[in-house]
C-alpha cells in the first residue's frame, strides 16, 4: 500500500532527519566528524530496552535514555575530540572517534549478546485503521516524538540564548571566544544535545522494530552521515529536508521493488553531492574562517 | 639603436577579485630578461596576490600573462613550475619534517617530470646530491645539510626556500618578502645573496616593504597600490613619483 | 591451525600496505575494504566461472580494481580530509551493496568454490611488497611524495603534477587491496559481501595508525600485532575491538604517529672523498 509505505518513509525519514541533525550540530562547531555519533544512536536503543526490562515507564525511559546517551556523548567530546583544537586535527579526531565508536559497539556486544534484542513493550502491533491505512500506534507515536523533538530542537538553536552561541560558535569559534563565550562548555553542550537526540532516535527505532540490534550503527548510522552530507555539512535545515527526502524515497523504492538501488542510490548521491556541490542539496553556504 | 629587451614576463591589464573584493585591477607591466624587478607597494596593495595569480595557484579573472612570448593565463601551478617561474612565501613554506638537502633535492626537475621512472634509478645518484650541496653551499646552508628544516633559525629558512626555489633551474624568481623580520646586518647578506645567485636566473622578481634590500640590487620597479599599478619605471624614477611617495608617506619603510 | 594465524597475518599485512600506499600521497581510503571485495569477486568468478587457473585470476582482478580506483578516484581525490573519508566510506559501501544485488555473484547469500591459494602465494607477495616498499623508500618518488604530503601548493609549484600521483597511488592501493582480496577468497573459499564492509575498512586503516604512517613497517607491525595478539591471549581474543579500539584512543592522545614513528631519509650528504 503506498500510503502506508509513504507514511513509513516519512517515520524513518524522521529518524534519520534525527540522527543527522546530530552529525550536523557537532560538524557546525567543531568543523569535524563525530564517528562514534552512530554507535551512539545505536546505544540508546539498548538503554531504552534495559530500561523497559527493568520495568520503567515509557516516559522515564525516555528520560533515561537521553541522559545516558548524553552523558556518552560528553565522553566522547573528552576522549576524542579535547586534545585535537588544531584545525588540521580532523583526521586525529575523527579516527579516534572510530575507535570510540568500535569500542561502544564490542560493549553493547558482551553486555547484551549479538543477537537481536527483543523490546518489551505491550501493546507494539496494536493500531488504528484510517482511510485503509493502517496506523500503528508506535509508528504514530514515534512520529510524533520526532516531531516533537525537531520542534524542541527548532526553538534550541533559533531561539534561546544557547543557540546564539552555539551559532556563534559554528561561524567562528575565535570570534566566539573573543566575544566572551565559552567555547569549550558551549561544546559540550552541543555534544550532549546531539547524543541525546541520538539516543532517542535509538529508542523510537527500536520500538518500531521491536529489536534493538549492534550493527544498526552501520547502516542506519552511517546513511544519516550520508544524508548530512547531501543536506549540506553544517546545514540543519539540510539535514532534516535529506532525511526526510531519504525516508521517502526509500520507502518507495521498495514498494516498487528497487529496494537494493535506494541503498546505492543514497551513497552515490553523497559522493556526487560532496565532488559537485559540497554545500549540499539543500544547503546554504556554510562558511567558516578556518576551514582547511 | 638598441635592442629592444627580451621578455622574461609580460602582464597584461590583469584582474582578480575574491567574492566582491577587487584584489587586483588592470595590472601591466613587464620583466625583462636579465633585470632584478622591485615590486613595492603597501600592505593589502594586491603583491602576494599577484605572485600566487603568476605562479598559477589563482586564476586571473580576465587579462593575459605571457613567459617568454608563450601564454601561460591558463596553465596550472605544476605546469608553470615546469617552465620555469619558482617562488619562494611570505610565510616560508618549507617541507619541515624534511632534511635540508631533501628539500632542495625535491625541487629537481627531472624526477618530478616522471616520477615513477625515478624509482628505476635505485637512489639518488651522487652527482645530484652533489650539485644540490654546492646549491646548499652558495647559500650557506651545506652544514645544515642534515638538520630537519622545521629546526631551522629564521634566517637560515628564509635562505633555504630561496635554495630550493633554486634548485629548479627556474628562469624566472619571485621572491615574497625575503627580507621581512631581518635585521640590517641580516639584509645586507640577503643582498650579497641574491647577487650571487642572479646570474643562476633570467630575471628576478623581488616582493618587499623593505626599500633597504631593493637599493642597488633592483634595476627597476613597479609599485601597486589598492590593486592597481600606480608607477614603473627606474627606482629613482619610481620613488620620485608623486602618488608613490604619498603612499609611502608615514612609512612603508620596513621597521 | 598455525596456518590460519599466518595466513591471516600475511593478508593483513598486504591489506594494511594497500592503504599505506595510497596515504603515501596524502590520502586517507576507508575503501579498501571494498576493493579488497572487488578483488575478490573478481577472481572467484575468474576461477570459478571460466576455470582459469589462480595465478593468472589475481592479476586479473588486481588489474581491473585498479582501473576502477584510477578511474573513480579522480573525481574523488578532489575532496580533502574528512570529506574524502565520506566519499571513501561511500565507494566500500556501495561496493557492497552493490555485490549484493548482482545474483551472477550469489547476492547476500554468498560466492563460493574459490579454492587453491597457498600460504607461500601470500608470503611472497608480502616479501615482493615489502621490499618493493623499502625500496621506494630512498627513492626521488618518496620524496616527491613525503613533499606532497607536507605541503601540497608547494609541491605543486615546484612542479609536481599532484593530481596524477594522487589518482596513479589510489590505483596502486587499490589493485594491491584486490589481490589480497583475491588471495583471501581462494583460502576461504565461501564469502558472503558482508565480508568487506565498512567495519574491514576500518580496521585496515586503524592497523596503519596503530602501528605508524611514516614508513613502511608501521603498517605491518599495526597488521601483525593486530592478527596475532589476540591469539596469544583469549581475553584479547574475546575483546579485540575493545582491546583495539582503546589501543587507538590512547596511541592518538599520547603518541599519534604510530608505535614506529620514525620516517626514513630518502637522501645523506655524500661522505667526503677521501
Amino acid at each position: 500500500m503506498l500510503a502506508e509505505q509513504l507514511l513509513n518513509g516519512v517515520i524513518v525519514g524522521g529518524l534519520y532527519a534525527l540522527v543527522a541533525l546530530g552529525y550536523t550540530l557537532v560538524f557546525g562547531v567543531l568543523d569535524k566528524l563525530n564517528f562514534a555519533h552512530p554507535d551512539i544512536f545505536m546505544f540508546g536503543g539498548y538503554v531504552a530496552v534495559a530500561s523497559l526490562v527493568l520495568g520503567a515507564p515509557v516516559w522515564t525511559t525516555v528520560i533515561v535514555v537521553a541522559a545516558v546517551t548524553g552523558v556518552l556523548g560528553l565522553l566522547v567530546e573528552l576522549a576524542s575530540f579535547r586534545r585535537f583544537t588544531a584545525p588540521d586535527a580532523h583526521i586525529t579526531a575523527a579516527l579516534s572517534s572510530v575507535a570510540f565508536g568500535l569500542i561502544i559497539v564490542d560493549l553493547v556486544q558482551k553486555q547484551w549478546g549479538s543477537e537481536p534484542l527483543e523490546v518489551p513493550l505491550e501493546g507494539r502491533s496494536a493500531a488504528i485503521v484510517a482511510l485503509g491505512v493502517r496506523l500503528a500506534y508506535v509508528k504514530l507515536a514515534a512520529l510524533a516524538a520526532t516531531l516533537v523533538l525537531l520542534a524542541v530542537l527548532y526553538v534550541v538553536v533559533r531561539r534561546t540564548r544557547f543557540g546564539r552561541r552555539m551559532r556563534a560558535v559554528a561561524d567562528s569559534p575565535v570570534s566566539a571566544a573573543l566575544l566572551g563565550v565559552n567555547v569549550r562548555a558551549v561544546t559540550q553542550l552541543v555534544f550532549f544535545l546531539a547524543s541525546a537526540v541520538a539516543g532517542i532516535a535509538g529508542m523510537l527505532r527500536v520500538t518500531i522494530t521491536g529489536f534493538a540490534t549492534s550493527e544498526v550503527g552501520f547502516t542506519f548510522g552511517l546513511k544519516a552521515l550520508a544524508i548530512m552530507a547531501i543536506g549540506g555539512m553544517g546545514d540543519l535545515r539540510g539535514a532534516v529536508l535529506g532525511g526526510v527526502l531519504v525516508g521517502v524515497v526509500e520507502a518507495v523504492a521498495f514498494q516498487i521493488g528497487l529496494g537494493q538501488i535506494a541503498d546505492v542510490a543514497v551513497w552515490v548521491l553523497m559522493i556526487a553531492v560532496l565532488l559537485v556541490r559540497p554545500a549540499g542539496l539543500f544547503g546554504g553556504r556554510h562558511q567558516r574562517e578556518t576551514r582547511a | 639603436m638598441s635592442v629592444p629587451p627580451v621578455l622574461t614576463l609580460d602582464v597584461d591589464a590583469v584582474c582578480k577579485s575574491f567574492g566582491g573584493i577587487q584584489a587586483l585591477t588592470d595590472v601591466s607591466f613587464e620583466v625583462r630578461g636579465g633585470e632584478i624587478l622591485g615590486l613595492i607597494g603597501p600592505n593589502g596593495a594586491g603583491k602576494s596576490v599577484l605572485i600566487n595569480v603568476v605562479s598559477g595557484i589563482y586564476p586571473p579573472d580576465s587579462g593575459t600573462l605571457r613567459f617568454r612570448g608563450s601564454d601561460i593565463t591558463r596553465l596550472s601551478s605544476h605546469m608553470l613550475g615546469r617552465l620555469g617561474i619558482a617562488r619562494t612565501f611570505q610565510n616560508i613554506r618549507l617541507f619541515r619534517r624534511m632534511t635540508v638537502l631533501e628539500n632542495v633535492l625535491v625541487a629537481e626537475k627531472r624526477h618530478l617530470l616522471r616520477p615513477f621512472s625515478s624509482v628505476l634509478g635505485f637512489g639518488t645518484r651522487r652527482a645530484e646530491i652533489e650539485a644540490a650541496m654546492a646549491g646548499l653551499a652558495r647559500m650557506h646552508l651545506a652544514d645544515r645539510a642534515e638538520q630537519l628544516a622545521g629546526t631551522l633559525a629564521y634566517g637560515d629558512a628564509r635562505r633555504l626556500e630561496i635554495a630550493r626555489a633554486l634548485a629548479g633551474e627556474p628562469r624566472l624568481l619571485f621572491l615574497d618578502e625575503p627580507a621581512a623580520g631581518m635585521n640590517e646586518r641580516e639584509t645586507e647578506a640577503l643582498k650579497e645573496d641574491i647577487a650571487r645567485v642572479r646570474g643562476a636566473v633570467d630575471a628576478i622578481v623581488i616582493v618587499e616593504h623593505d626599500m633597504e634590500l631593493l637599493r642597488g640590487l633592483a634595476s627597476r620597479m613597479v609599485a601597486l597600490d589598492y590593486g592597481r599599478k600606480i608607477a614603473e619605471g627606474t627606482p629613482q624614477e619610481v620613488l620620485s613619483n608623486p602618488q608613490v611617495v604619498e603612499t609611502y608617506l608615514g612609512g612603508a619603510r620596513h621597521a | 591451525m598455525i596456518s590460519d594465524y599466518l595466513m591471516l597475518t600475511g593478508l593483513n599485512i598486504l591489506l594494511a600496505w594497500s592503504v599505506y600506499v595510497i596515504l603515501l600521497s596524502g590520502s586517507l581510503s576507508f575503501a579498501n575494504g571494498g576493493f579488497m571485495g572487488i578483488g575478490c569477486y573478481a577472481a572467484g568468478v575468474v576461477t570459478v566461472k571460466l576455470g582459469w587457473p589462480l595465478l593468472l585470476a589475481l592479476p586479473v582482478a588486481g588489474l581491473a580494481a585498479g582501473l576502477l580506483g584510477a578511474v573513480v578516484g579522480l573525481p574523488a581525490l578532489r575532496t580533502r580530509g574528512v570529506y574524502l573519508i565520506l566519499v571513501t566510506i561511500g565507494i566500500t559501501a556501495c561496493v557492497k551493496v552493490t555485490i549484493e544485488s548482482i545474483p551472477y555473484l550469489g547476492g547476500v547469500q554468498g560466492f563460493g568454490g574459490m579454492g587453491g591459494s597457498a600460504l607461500w602465494q601470500v608470503w611472497g607477495l608480502v616479501a615482493l611488497v615489502g621490499a618493493a616498499l623499502f625500496a621506494l623508500s630512498r627513492t626521488p618518488l618518496q620524496r616527491i611524495l613525503d613533499a606532497i604530503r607536507e605541503d601540497e601548493t608547494v609541491a605543486r609549484c615546484l612542479g609536481a603534477n599532484v593530481v596524477y600521483l594522487k589518482v596513479a597511488m589510489f590505483g596502486i592501493g587499490a589493485a594491491l587491496a584486490a589481490v589480497a582480496g583475491g588471495l583471501y577468497g581462494h583460502y576461504y573459499v565461501f564469502v558472503t559481501p558482508d565480508h568487506f564492509n565498512i567495519l574491514v575498512s576500518i580496521y585496515l586503516v586503524l592497523y596503519v595508525i596503530l602501528g605508524g604512517v611514516n614508513n613502511p613497517w608501521g603498517p605491518a607491525l599495526g597488521a601483525t600485532a593486530m592478527s596475532l595478539l589476540p591469539e596469544a591471549s583469549r581475553v584479547l581474543q574475546d575483546w579485540r575491538p575493545t582491546v583495539f579500539g582503546v589501543l587507538i584512543l590512547g596511541l592518538l592522545l599520547v603518541r599519534p604517529q604510530g608505535l614506529l614513528p620514525f620516517r626514513l631519509r630518502t637522501a645523506r650528504p655524500p661522505r667526503p672523498r677521501p
